[in-house]
């Protein structure tokens, strides 16, 4: 696209997108990548730190994220109030159920520069743990592919596709299923 | 601390001393810090905080300055065969000459033993604005076939402005050469003292040498310009319609094509103009009606043919002017 | 880099090498990150795009791309795809002819 007027050329460069993620079933971790990269405006050719071209990111269904191996109980997040004694420690499913926001927040707070810029961009991001509000929803431009593929749960299979899966083995009549 | 102490005073009075045996003798060098210069340069920078920095002298005003020399030395500078007494001619504003006549009389030698025989250049102005105008008119209408007169008047007048082309004459190192009646030599002396100096290169080399150093010198300051950066069309939508119906084109059709931000103070959205189905031009913009009409620019920029990813202007063909510089041994 | 002492090794500020590479990097970090990123929107690598760059001999240094990136999209998503299409002949390459040596059986026949 060339030919623009300079004032709107500069207007569409530097205005900030929006863009969608659907966290349902997604790592929080590989969520975070994709929003820090954004939010920083590193998927830009004209990133500079300095010249705050950062996008908004607006993440959905939080409260479906999903952690892989054991996390929910073994991942510890500690924050200290600041009073003799004050060191609280939670595990990953207390926090969830406490903020279901916040482990997404927390996860990306960590993946941005620790700098002063840290706070701005904690700002464009939008963190709703089921659906989005009206007015946010008028400003989105696009939406990101999901990180993780979602697979269907056993339960969401049908019996005949059950049966109809081949089998390695035919199990002896006594087994016992678990 | 103590033993400086005593350094101290050994120094003085060794200082004494010298001061008393040498009284008589005129010390010539003084190896010391200068506790003068301090007050002398806070002196200085009240000064100039109070008179402001000192006038502009003219060049010419100056020492080691050979008018002459410097004016043969323009036209070689320059790749051009001047004619020495026309180029000088150019350089002479009338306003010069009328400030010098007062300034002789003033002086009170009578009028007819000082009597300036110096013409000024008016008629040489007028060739070079008129051969100036048709230039640029006829180079406009060559590259922008499709250009419509407005336009092309616009580009012109932009061209032959009073700023621009001060600006080209003092790159070209006219303002030194000029014969002004002020000192820093405002706009219009320059753009006239230019144009004369086309002028008088019009009338020794010839047009084609003239059309070259337009090219050269004027053209080249199009470059990077927008179209309507010159060229102010209030309505273009309007135009576009109907350049359209002119062109048996059916009218277009505005859409929103992509949007962002809506509900926040930066919105961003982007208009396609589409005509028969086919997309003719999107543009961004603010709000809804700036981005149609910057659509409307830019199908008019693509109409006209004066995007910005045009083929530029070539400067290379035609170039008769790798000739020896100085002509050695004449 | 002779040492004589241990302490002498222990207070050596490391090899020339990687310092002439700081040297570099120091302007060159932001120019990689904007290719990085420019490389991202047409689906590539930033290593994947400057390696098969550098294999079909296109002599661009890093600034030059980055700014080809900001200021020429066009020319730069050509780069993409010159860069797109020598990554695909040398995986076709890689994977030769699709037959197995004798005695071999690999995952190469079971992706035809």
């Amino acid at each position: 696209m060339s030919s623009f007027s300079r004032s709107a050329q500069q207007w569409a460069t530097f205005a900030r997108s929006w863009f969608l993620v659907d966290a349902r079933m997604q790592p929080p971790g590989k969520l975070a990548t994709m929003c820090s990269v954004r939010l920083q405006g590193k998927h830009k050719p004209i990133y500079h730190a300095l010249s705050d071209c950062g996008d908004h990111v607006v993440v959905i269904n939080t409260r479906h994220i999903a952690f892989s191996g054991n996390k929910w109980e073994q991942k510890v997040y500690s924050s200290h109030t600041g009073y003799p004694g004050g060191f609280k420690q939670v595990t990953a499913a207390q926090l969830h159920h406490k903020d279901p926001t916040a482990i997404v927040k927390l996860a990306v707070y960590g993946m941005l520069p620790k700098n002063l810029h840290r706070r701005t961009m904690m700002q464009r991001l939008h963190i709703f743990p089921e659906d989005l509000p009206d007015d946010i929803r008028a400003n989105l431009t696009e939406e990101l592919p999901q990180p993780r593929e979602i697979y269907r749960k056993l339960s969401e299979y049908t019996q005949e596709e059950i049966d109809a899966f081949p089998k390695l083995w035919t199990p002896p009549e006594d087994y016992k299923m678990k | 601390m103590a033993s400086g102490y005593i350094l101290n005073r050994g120094a003085l009075i060794i200082g004494l001393h010298y001061q008393r045996v040498c009284r008589n003798i005129l010390l010539s060098q003084v190896r010391e810090k200068k506790r003068w210069m301090k007050a002398y340069t806070y002196l200085m920078a009240k000064k100039l905080k109070l008179e402001g920095p000192p006038p502009p002298k003219l060049r010419s005003q100056q020492p080691n300055w050979d008018y002459h020399a410097e004016v043969q030395a323009f036209g070689i500078r320059l790749h051009e065969d001047f004619s020495l007494e026309l180029l000088k001619t150019a350089f002479i504003n009338p306003c010069y000459l009328q400030v010098e006549q007062e300034r002789r009389l003033g002086l009170g030698v009578d009028s007819e033993t000082t009597a300036l025989t110096l013409e000024d250049n008016i008629d040489l102005s007028k060739t070079g604005v008129s051969f100036t105008r048709s230039f640029l008119t006829d180079f406009c209408k060559a590259s922008f076939p499709n250009l419509p007169r407005e336009a092309v008047d616009s580009i012109v007048r932009h061209l032959t402005s009073s700023e621009l082309v001060a600006h080209v004459a003092r790159n070209l190192g006219i303002e030194d050469l000029t014969m002004s009646a002020e000192c820093p030599v405002p706009d219009d002396v320059l753009h006239s003292t230019l144009m004369a100096v086309i002028g008088a290169l019009l009338e020794s080399s010839g047009a084609e040498r003239a059309g070259l150093f337009l090219r050269d010198f004027l053209v080249t300051q199009l470059i990077g310009k927008d179209l309507f950066d010159m060229w102010t069309v209030v309505n273009p939508m309007g135009l576009l319609v109907e350049e359209l119906s002119k062109r048996n084109i059916p009218l277009p059709e505005p859409r929103l094509t992509r949007s962002g931000g809506a509900s926040t103070v930066l919105p961003l959205y982007f208009v396609g103009l589409y005509s028969d189905k086919k997309l003719l031009a999107q543009g961004p913009g603010e709000t809804l009606v700036a981005a149609e009409e910057e659509a409307a620019r830019v199908a008019l920029r693509k109409l006209y043919g004066y995007t910005e990813n045009r083929i530029p202007f070539d400067f290379s063909q035609k170039q008769p002017r790798q000739q020896p510089l100085i002509h050695s041994g004449t | 880099m002779v040492f004589l002492t241990v302490s002498c090794w222990i207070r050596s500020r490391g090899p020339d090498r990687y310092w002439k590479v700081q040297e570099v990097l120091k302007h060159a970090r932001l120019w990689i990150t904007r290719i990085a990123a420019a490389s991202r929107e047409h689906g590539m690598k930033y290593p994947a795009l400057v390696h098969n760059l550098t294999k079909s001999s296109v002599q661009l240094n890093r600034r030059v791309i980055s700014d080809l990136a900001i200021t020429e999209p066009k020319s730069f998503l050509s780069l993409a795809k010159l860069a797109q299409a020598r990554q695909q002949e040398g995986l076709r390459a890689a994977l030769g002819n699709g037959k197995e040596p004798a005695g071999v059986f690999s995952r190469v026949v079971l992706l035809q």
